[in-house]
């Protein structure tokens, strides 16, 4: 017993000698954060009403080929990508062109409604379709129709010139593109959601901006994109189409390692077109081969070389280099040459016209294609945010072999340009133009000249001296606008000396060499809420050296369109 | 083709070849500035030992014996500019420099993702609750300011135990080594004038979120992608009537500008102008050279201009049709697109196919008037330019009279 009391005893001492002197029961330091307010997590997880889907916030303005930067508060002004966006234009237009009473340069006075037209008018429109995921989730659809309305200019049942000249003849409607498109269909598993195949009439952007009827099948992942496309060429313009088209089928590959961390910041593409040959216009089949370096090495430099070849010849070599200093100076360098094996206009004229007089392209020749070397530069800044600056400057020189004369469908030229546009108030811009391009043809000397005598049936001048020794144009404007989508108005002012080379002499009546006309243009732009648009444009000119019988062309344009 | 392609494959050898990197640059010496390094031996509590300066305390810890006693016995040196500007016995006078310094170089830079700490639910897994801007930006007397260690306190203390963060004992927890130069982009500069408690609520008392100007920055993961607030925040509400009075308006330069500036810098710059403006880089350069940016991205083009529905591959064609190059005017049609297409007829191609030019080129001109009277009187108008008659003309149909005996008057 006497153990167990001096154990207890024991044990109390000790507990004692543990307790301090006098127990504290306030808390010396703060349990943990005093100010932060805590949220629970019930509350953090409560589930947030869904709100309106807002449209998407535009990515980087890039006034060159680099990098993005962000620009806020553009949200708001329009959805593209509603599941359904509508828009239709309808226009009416008015050009004309009165008689002075003077003769022509070759004909004499007209007489209005019976040597041609003073005035054509027509009505046209267009209408856009798109839809996403209507029907079915991965559906996207597309139409772009034209349609006009045209009075034919007849006298007697005789077709009259129409004043200005222009395609626009005939009424009918026409469906310029009009296609339906499959992507994110296939499953995730080997990026196959990556898939994106289109039919129907479509441009296919390649070597050519090829519009075409057919199937358009593309991956398009961030390293890798393949296209393979095939089908018909539309024909722009005429309405008709024939029985007989030219087939179309080509592929594009494109590898882009810019994408990939670390990676050498390099694209490199290669293209392949290929068009049948057509009966219609007699032009025979055409290989068109592309391949393409894209290589930034820094965030505002890129530098882009091309090399295209026809029907496996070397054709055309391009070289661009875009730089950009800070966000709006811009510098583009540009340097193409042409090789003699070139398209003469695009894959679907590549051969010269001939003497038949059926055939489509007899009152349009461009000349041989002769080699040609190319370079320009321009150069684009802003001031103070207000005074915006270009420059461009480009030289042009046939690669003719020496001793050749110049040859007139490539006769070297020097071209200088440059546009000043100062924002004097918030609304209201003002603006100058100017543009020169001197051409360097062979000049006959003096004594050279053709005698004009009147009468006899003179002898043409060589190929080589014939064409424009060079214009300058001048021009400026004053634009005053409320804002995107709200109102805006222009005026523009503009006059053109153009020389031509001087060829022929004539004592008695000299012909004038230079061609000195002006003109203006009145456009207004209103927007009815965010919907309706009214658009309304006046062109004028000056009377035509070139064209005295009449004092000028007018042009009158009104448009209303819709967006929805 | 062999050749060229051989150059082609040079290019890219070239160009693979592993870019260069220049290192970080090294902050210039400076014997005025203390230099972490070679105080790395000593643990940070043992000159930090309060929120106060080191030394704030008579000099402590820095005059003891085993640290800097001698220097502080002796005259005053560069040694003393550490912490004061000058300093001077007779009379005594010993200003102190800014502390935290403020140069260009930060050393011991603190690290600070307001991605991670805004980021609610991961916050909210690994410590039990989240934060908002508020809780660690607004003081006591609500005044929002840069938080302080005190700040960082109230949940990286030790007292509070928070398992997955780091402690306030363990400095390189956000202190890391080395030196950077400072990166602080500051908007409110030179004669700008802002005040954090009149941006509360607008004009109608709705709140004004922090996000509304501070955009960027509950996505930064470091200080230096976290920007200022960019210009175009301010015009959202500064342009918007609903939300701020007329003397607050962006049109008001006294708004933010103490001073004003006179002649063409009173005008608004365009980032001052409401997005309905024409954006920043709209340039007259832009408008020939967009290609590729509205290939890229159409769907923001489209978000002004009404001719485009948003489909990337119609971006040129849907649009183009209606927006027409500035030079394509009325006498363009009729005179002027000649001499345009012999200089550069690739120009052309890009919008129009062949099937363009012969439709018009395929009717008779207004020139020619009647065929009878054109056949003889056509002279005038050639001689002024013969090239205009051979873009239709081949040569053989003028030669057929042309190569006539010279003296052969008219035509049969």
């Amino acid at each position: 017993m006497k153990r167990v009391i001096a154990g207890l005893l024991l044990a109390a001492t000790t507990a004692s000698a543990d307790a301090p002197a006098g127990a504290v029961l306030v808390l010396t330091r703060e349990p943990g954060p005093r100010h932060l307010r805590m949220r629970p997590r019930a509350l953090a997880q409560a589930s947030v009403p869904p709100a309106r889907p807002r449209p998407p916030m535009p990515t980087a303005p890039t006034a060159s080929a680099t990098a993005m930067e962000p620009i806020e508060g553009l949200d708001g002004i329009r959805d593209v990508r509603q599941p359904v966006s509508f828009s239709l234009n309808l226009g009416y237009q008015v050009d004309g062109a009165r008689p002075s009473g003077l003769a022509g340069l070759g004909a004499p006075a007209p007489t209005p409604g019976r040597d041609y037209a003073t005035l054509r008018s027509y009505g046209f429109g267009e209408a856009f379709l798109s839809t996403r995921g209507i029907g079915l989730g991965s559906l996207e659809t597309y139409f772009a129709v034209r349609f006009q309305a045209a009075r034919k200019l007849v006298n007697d049942q005789e077709p009259v010139p129409s004043p200005i000249a222009t395609w626009f003849e005939r009424s009918g409607t026409e469906l310029r593109t009009g296609w339906a498109e499959l992507k994110d269909f296939l499953p995730r598993r080997l990026g196959l959601q990556r898939l994106r195949v289109r039919a129907g009439d479509q441009f296919v952007y390649g070597p050519w901006i090829l519009h075409m009827d057919g199937i358009y099948a593309t991956y398009e992942g961030p390293t890798l994109t393949a296209a393979l496309y095939s089908g018909t060429r539309h024909s722009d313009y005429t309405r008709v189409q024939s029985a007989v088209r030219p087939r179309a089928a080509g592929g594009s590959l494109r590898i882009d390692l810019r994408g990939i961390p670390n990676a050498v910041p390099i694209a490199v593409a290669g293209e392949y077109l290929k068009l049948s040959s057509s009966s219609e216009t007699g032009e025979a089949a055409v290989d068109t081969e592309l391949f393409e370096v894209d290589w930034r090495p820094r965030r505002d430099i890129a530098v882009i070389g091309q090399i295209r070849g026809v029907n496996g010849a070397l054709a055309n070599q391009q070289v661009e280099v875009r730089t950009r200093y800070k966000q709006v100076t811009n510098f583009v360098f540009e340097l193409m040459r042409r090789f003699d094996s070139d398209w003469r206009w695009d894959p679907s004229l590549v051969t010269r016209p001939t003497q038949d007089s059926t055939e489509a392209r007899r009152y349009l020749d461009l000349g041989p294609v002769l080699p040609q070397l190319i370079a320009s530069a321009r150069a684009g800044t802003l001031i103070r945010e207000n005074i915006d600056l270009l420059g461009r400057i480009a030289y042009a020189t046939d690669l003719a072999n020496k001793g050749e004369p110049v040859n007139t469908f490539s006769s070297p030229y020097l071209e200088l340009a440059g546009a000043l546009e100062v924002r004097l108030r918030r609304q209201v811009a003002f603006g100058v133009s100017a543009l020169s391009r001197q051409t360097k043809r062979e000049q006959p000397a003096p004594d050279e000249l053709i005698l004009d005598t009147h009468g006899p049936i003179d002898p043409l001048p060589r190929d080589t001296q014939i064409g424009e020794a060079g214009f300058v144009e001048l021009g400026t404007s004053l634009k005053m606008t409320l804002g995107a989508r709200r109102f805006s108005a222009m005026v523009e002012v503009y006059g053109r000396s153009t020389t031509y080379s001087v060829l022929y002499r004539d004592p008695l009546a000299p012909l004038p060499t230079t061609d000195v006309r002006g003109g203006g243009r009145f456009t207004v732009d209103a927007w009815v809420g965010q919907r309706a648009r009214l658009f309304a444009s006046y062109d004028v000119s000056s009377r035509l050296a070139t064209a005295p019988d009449i004092s000028g062309y007018k042009s009158l344009k009104l448009v209303v369109s819709g967006v929805y | 083709m062999i050749r060229q392609l051989w150059f082609v494959v040079v290019v890219l050898v070239a160009a693979c070849s592993p870019a260069r990197r220049s290192d970080a640059p090294v902050p210039p010496v400076d014997p005025t500035r203390l230099d972490h390094q070679r105080h790395a031996l000593i643990p940070c509590d043992g000159c930090h030992r309060s929120s106060a300066r080191p030394g704030a305390d008579d000099h402590r810890p820095c005059d003891d014996g085993a640290c800097h006693k001698a220097k502080f016995l002796g005259p005053p040196s560069l040694f003393c500019q550490v912490c004061h500007k000058t300093v001077t016995t007779t009379p005594l006078a010993a200003p102190l420099k800014q502390y935290p310094v403020e140069d260009p170089w930060q050393s011991l830079p603190p690290v600070f993702s307001h991605r991670r700490h805004m980021d609610a639910d991961r916050m909210e897994k690994r410590v039990g609750f989240h934060v908002s801007c508020a809780d660690c930006h607004a003081r006591s007397d609500g005044m929002l300011v840069r938080p302080d260690h005190a700040t960082c306190s109230r949940c990286h203390a030790v007292e509070a135990a928070l398992a997955k963060a780091p402690s306030m004992e363990s400095c390189a927890g956000c202190h890391q080594g080395g030196a950077r130069p400072r990166a602080r982009v500051r908007v409110i500069q030179n004669d700008l004038q802002f005040h954090h408690e009149r941006h509360r609520i607008d004009r109608k008392g709705v709140p004004i979120k922090c996000e509304d100007c501070h955009r960027q920055s509950g996505r930064s993961s470091t200080y230096a992608d976290h920007p200022a607030p960019r210009i175009e925040s301010c015009v959202g509400c500064h342009d918007d009537a609903h939300r701020t009075p007329y003397p607050m308006r962006m049109r008001i330069c006294e708004t933010c500008h103490l001073e004003r500036r006179s002649s063409l810098t009173a005008l608004a710059p365009r980032n001052h102008l409401p997005a309905t403006e024409r954006p920043l880089d709209h340039t007259l350069a832009f408008r020939r050279d967009h290609a590729e940016v509205a290939a890229r991205n159409s769907a923001r083009c489209a978000t002004c201009h009404t001719q485009m529905s948003g489909n990337p591959q119609q971006a040129c064609d849907e649009c183009h049709q209606r927006m027409l190059p500035a030079d394509h005017r009325i006498t363009f049609r009729e005179l002027d697109h000649g001499p345009e297409a012999a200089a550069d007829r690739t120009r052309c191609a890009t919008c129009h196919v062949v099937e363009f030019c012969t439709a018009c080129h395929a009717q008779r001109p207004r020139s020619h008037g009647f065929a009878s009277t054109f056949v003889r009187e056509h002279g005038r108008l050639a001689r002024l330019n013969v090239r205009a008659c051979t873009t239709c003309h081949l040569e053989d149909f003028c030669q057929g009279c042309h190569a006539a005996p010279a003296g052969r008057r008219g035509l049969p």
